[in-house]
């Protein structure tokens, strides 16, 4: 995959997470979008994709959404990291290994999110984070075996060739 | 230099780590500053996300206002006993405001010069909101060309929401008053006389204490704010939900319920002090 297709479809991600997907919350809870790209990126291709835009639109959301600048851009760039590894060993073409992914992804993020956030001065409680996660895991499971199933698997079947 | 070329990976994972954590301690000890990237951000936010913003609220709407039919029959019900209920109530206000006008009129003649009422305000959509994250952070389409400063007051119909974080031109971050640190001064609407301190429980809601611990608050109080620090006085905060005496700390600790549902806010209030002059109304 080239890099504008993949920062298109962080754009729209990031678009739509801000601006419509408030609109189907559940407790309170949220998919998001650029941590299923980031988590897809990272797993299912080979190029460094969902490091590179998990970092750069990390920036973005916590300018908008965050009062310590830099927190999920960390975040991000820890799940990617480890989806990285996780494709060396897993294999890629099992949807168990994707919804594994998904929801070890979701958990890491969060975590490492709240991690640093209480760092630096955050006051949610550790029950409170720990209470939001099932729907967390849910929603992005859902969404990314969507992805994996019905958009990358149909149409990218080549994976692999660099030239796509 | 060797040991570098034949880690190429982990140097560059520890230079990313340690750019984030330099660009975290930055943002960390300038809160609320804005910068160019920021500024960029924020125009990206009002600009671009809200058309979009817009759409998808107004679908929402529509398609929630097709399934709630029968609450909404039931709502215009009680609208309306509601409605004559305050229609009783002008004509007793009615009354009341030609004596308010006669101490207005001895107020001006005495030229004596109020602190109350003497805020401006400009009103906002929340043009973009993160619910994927803890923090109830959001955008709103007004900045400092409004007349919007950091720390300017945020509130809608239900009460009071938070405080700007910081302000571009055309925009600005809002942090809602349950991600506070900060402690908020509050009343109690029934006594006036009872005072306390509140700030965010870290699971969404609010919690606080009395300051004289012998206070009578119950549950059931609504609270409003005192006037004392940044909030304006009278502002609906939200219900006690529990007043409990700790013998730990020797203080009448209270649990908030807020007012407003904060997964719902669509439009905004934003109080100006009068030293930043508002253009808008």
């Amino acid at each position: 995959v080239k890099y504008r297709y993949s920062f298109l479809a962080f754009l729209i991600g990031f678009i739509l997470q801000s601006t419509v997907l408030h609109n189907i919350q559940l407790f309170g809870v949220t998919p998001n979008l650029i941590l299923i790209l980031v988590i897809a990126f990272s797993f299912l291709f080979e190029e460094k994709h969902g490091l590179v835009f998990g970092i750069l639109f990390g920036v973005l959301q916590d300018m908008l959404f965050s009062p310590i600048i830099g927190i999920s851009s960390a975040a991000y760039f820890g799940v990617a990291l480890m989806a990285s590894i996780a494709r060396k060993y897993l294999y890629r073409d099992n949807f168990l290994s994707v919804i594994s992914i998904a929801a070890i992804g979701t958990l890491g993020f969060n975590l490492i999110y709240w991690g640093l956030s209480s760092i630096f001065g955050g006051t949610y409680d550790v029950v409170y984070f720990l209470l939001r996660q099932p729907v967390a895991l849910i929603y992005n499971t859902l969404i990314l075996a969507f992805l994996n199933w019905f958009l990358i698997r149909k149409v990218i079947r080549y994976r692999g060739f660099k030239y796509m | 230099m060797r040991w570098f070329r034949e880690h190429k990976n982990l140097v560059a994972i520890l230079g990313v780590v340690l750019i984030l954590l330099t660009i975290m301690i930055l943002s960390y000890t300038n809160a609320g500053k804005t910068s160019a990237m920021g500024n960029l951000a924020g125009w990206l936010a009002s600009g671009v996300q809200q058309p979009i913003s817009k759409l998808g609220n107004n679908i929402a709407e529509g398609i929630t206002s097709v399934f709630s039919f029968g609450k909404t029959k039931q709502e215009n019900e009680t609208l309306k006993i509601k409605i004559a209920d305050l229609n009783k109530k002008i004509v007793s206000l009615q009354l009341t405001t030609a004596e308010l006008n006669q101490l207005k009129e001895l107020q001006s003649a005495l030229n004596y010069k109020g602190v109350k009422n003497s805020y401006t305000y400009v009103t906002a959509d929340v043009v973009a909101i993160d619910d994927s994250d803890l923090y109830k952070i959001f955008t709103i389409n007004v900045g400092t060309e409004e007349g919007v400063q950091k720390d300017a007051v945020v509130l809608n119909g239900d009460g009071l929401i938070g405080r700007v974080f910081s302000a571009g031109k055309h925009w600005a971050k809002v942090i809602a008053v349950i991600d506070e640190n900060n402690s908020v001064s509050f009343r109690v609407f029934r006594d006036v006389n009872l005072l306390g301190v509140l700030s965010g429980d870290g699971k969404g809601k609010l919690n606080g204490y009395m300051l004289d611990s012998q206070s009578a608050v119950i549950e059931g109080d609504m609270l409003i704010t005192s006037g004392l620090g940044t909030y304006p006085e009278g502002i609906m905060i939200g219900k006690v939900t529990e007043a409990v005496w700790q013998n730990d700390q020797l203080i009448k600790a209270v649990s908030i319920d807020p007012s407003v549902d904060f997964n719902s806010i669509r439009k905004v209030m934003v109080l100006s002090a009068p030293k930043a002059a508002t253009s808008g109304e």
